[in-house]
């Protein structure tokens, strides 16, 4: 018989998972907006990737787990870096408008979409590399070796980020361009170099998502585009831009959402983020971490 | 030290600097002074390439500089306080500072001091956000943050713009402090009595010309700048 905590034990660790995933996705969302101002919607297909080369190396070429992870990650870093040269840079050049980043965004993910649809067909693919280890208990509710792990690294990945942005030069120097980048170059810093950087952790993140959503639920091309919605809603309702909302924002959605479903059938899980969204624009639209919104949101 | 030569500059399609040349020597003050819209930010921006297209030469230390970009430029020895915003509001103080000497390998932390000596109001207030500084403590910090890497030449656009009389007071006498200290200092100002008792020489723009230049004494009569100006 289910108790009412082991149900509160079981939705805590779902709202975990799912808060882990939207954090990863709403911060490399947010360092790549706080950079260059305009909305990276793109992302959403790096997420996507990041988790299709795990599978290919894994389960096609049957590398060991670790690896495929390394690789794949890796690959996201550099997919967000290529989206950045050869799209971004080349309308920066020509000092595109906004709205043009945003729909070249848009394209970019149609584009990679089909590619990833070509290669590996629309039908569903998994993987479980951790599927035949024991479940654990976690006061009275069940956690998988599994959901470990997804939680796990993505705490660590939050941390070394932190430790990133916050204690080394390269991080300080990210924050100034973020800040004004023309008073970065300035002060001596390549400003284009930095963007890249922040494409590339950015990217880093979303693969790490990918990979580790991957470990629980299947693949499927369309995958990056309800991903990068919750990347974009959490970061949101943290605050635009701002690296510690990003966090709060992914575990509060991953909490509403999953609690929400006590009250409410799961289908409805989307309506409670879009709800939410939706609140924060109208009420509170500079989000938790009350960074004046910009003015100009895309 | 630094020589412009038929300088020229365009924003899109708009010329907005015409042939000017004007020339810097070691350890001068040099003041540019002109109308609203006349080109004189125009002309330092365009050391910087922060136009669209530039013609002329550009020398600094016998080397041209033109087309070298902002971030290269800085380290031979130039630095920009720009007009506006100058700062890194969302960072704290000290973060704005150490960024100042971004470039720098070694010697960062007595550079610190040295800065902090020259403003020591900014002491305590190292670990506020430089956003929530008044107008004056973040020209102050500006200023601190361009010379951490010890230019030889400090370019300021309009540091007295926005401040109180007390606080222009103070950003002047620091200015000639920091040229005592063996910088040149080139200042555009609005603030034309202010900036022509500070500067040796001065050149007057109008509409993307330098229409006289001379020592900083022969335009301080109002009268003859009005004539120059018609
Ligand atoms: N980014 C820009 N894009 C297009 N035109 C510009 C830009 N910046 C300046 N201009 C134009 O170039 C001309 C010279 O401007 P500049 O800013 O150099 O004048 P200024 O002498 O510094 O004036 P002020 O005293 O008002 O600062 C003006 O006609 C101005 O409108
Ligand atoms: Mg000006």
């Amino acid at each position: 018989m289910i108790t009412q905590a082991t149900m509160i034990s079981q939705l805590f660790i779902n709202s975990l998972i799912a808060g882990s995933i939207y954090s990863l996705m709403a911060i490399g969302f947010a360092i790549i907006y706080k950079t260059v101002k305009f909305f990276h919607f793109a992302h959403g297909i790096v997420y996507a990737t990041g988790a299709y080369i795990t599978y290919t190396f894994f389960q096609i070429h049957r590398f060991d787990f670790i690896s495929s992870f390394i690789l794949a990650v890796v690959s996201s870093g550099l997919l967000g870096l290529l989206i950045y040269q050869f799209v971004y840079r080349t309308l920066q050049v020509k000092k595109a408008p906004n709205l043009i980043y945003l729909l070249a965004s848009f394209g970019v993910f149609i584009f990679i979409e089909n590619i990833i649809a070509l290669i590996y067909g629309n039908q569903i693919l998994f993987m479980r590399p951790l599927a035949e280890a024991s479940s654990y208990s976690f006061f009275g509710a069940s956690i998988t070796l599994t959901q470990i792990v997804i939680i796990v690294v993505s705490i660590a990945t939050l941390l070394a980020l932190w430790i990133f942005i916050e204690k080394t030069k390269l991080g300080l120097a990210l924050k100034a361009v973020a800040d004004d980048p023309q008073a970065a170059q300035l002060v001596g810093i390549d400003s284009v170099r930095l963007t890249q950087v922040a494409f590339f952790v950015g990217s880093v993140l979303a693969g790490v998502a990918g990979v580790l959503i991957s470990l629980e639920t299947n693949l499927s091309p369309t995958m990056g585009f309800p991903a990068i919605f919750k990347g974009i809603i959490a970061s949101i309702i943290g605050g635009m831009g701002s690296i510690p909302g990003a966090v709060v924002g992914g575990f509060f959605l991953g909490f509403v959402e999953n609690f929400g479903i006590w009250y409410i059938p799961s289908i409805w899980q989307d309506f409670i983020s879009f709800t939410f969204l939706i609140v924060f624009l109208v009420l509170r639209p500079s989000g938790f971490f009350g960074v004046i919104p910009e003015k100009e949101l895309i | 030290m630094l020589e412009a030569k038929n300088l020229t500059a365009f924003y899109g399609p708009l010329k907005a600097l015409d042939s000017v040349s004007f020339k810097i020597s070691d350890h001068e003050i040099i003041a540019f002074i002109g109308p609203n819209g006349s080109g004189k930010s125009t002309a330092v921006k365009t050391i910087f390439g922060f136009v669209d297209k530039i013609d002329g030469e550009i020398i600094f230390n016998d080397r041209n500089i033109k087309g070298i970009p902002p971030n290269e430029l800085v380290n031979q020895g130039i630095s920009l306080v720009p007009d506006g915003k100058r700062i890194f509001s969302s960072l704290t103080v000290l973060d704005n500072i150490v960024l100042g000497g971004y470039l720098l390998k070694k010697g960062r932390s007595e550079q610190i001091d040295k800065i902090l000596d020259l403003f020591p109001q900014m002491r305590e207030k190292l670990h506020q956000r430089a956003g929530t500084l008044s107008g004056g403590e973040q020209q102050m910090l500006a200023i601190g943050k361009a010379l951490m890497l010890n230019p030889a030449l400090l370019i300021l656009d309009e540091p007295s713009l926005g401040l109180s009389p007390n606080y222009i007071n103070i950003i002047y006498e620091k200015i000639k402090e920091i040229n005592n200290q063996g910088t040149a200092v080139l200042i555009i100002e609005q603030n034309i009595e202010k900036a022509l008792e500070c500067a040796h020489r001065a050149y007057l723009f109008r509409l993307g010309k330098i229409i006289f230049e001379g020592p900083s004494k022969s335009l301080l009569d109002p009268e003859i700048r009005k004539s120059l100006l018609r």
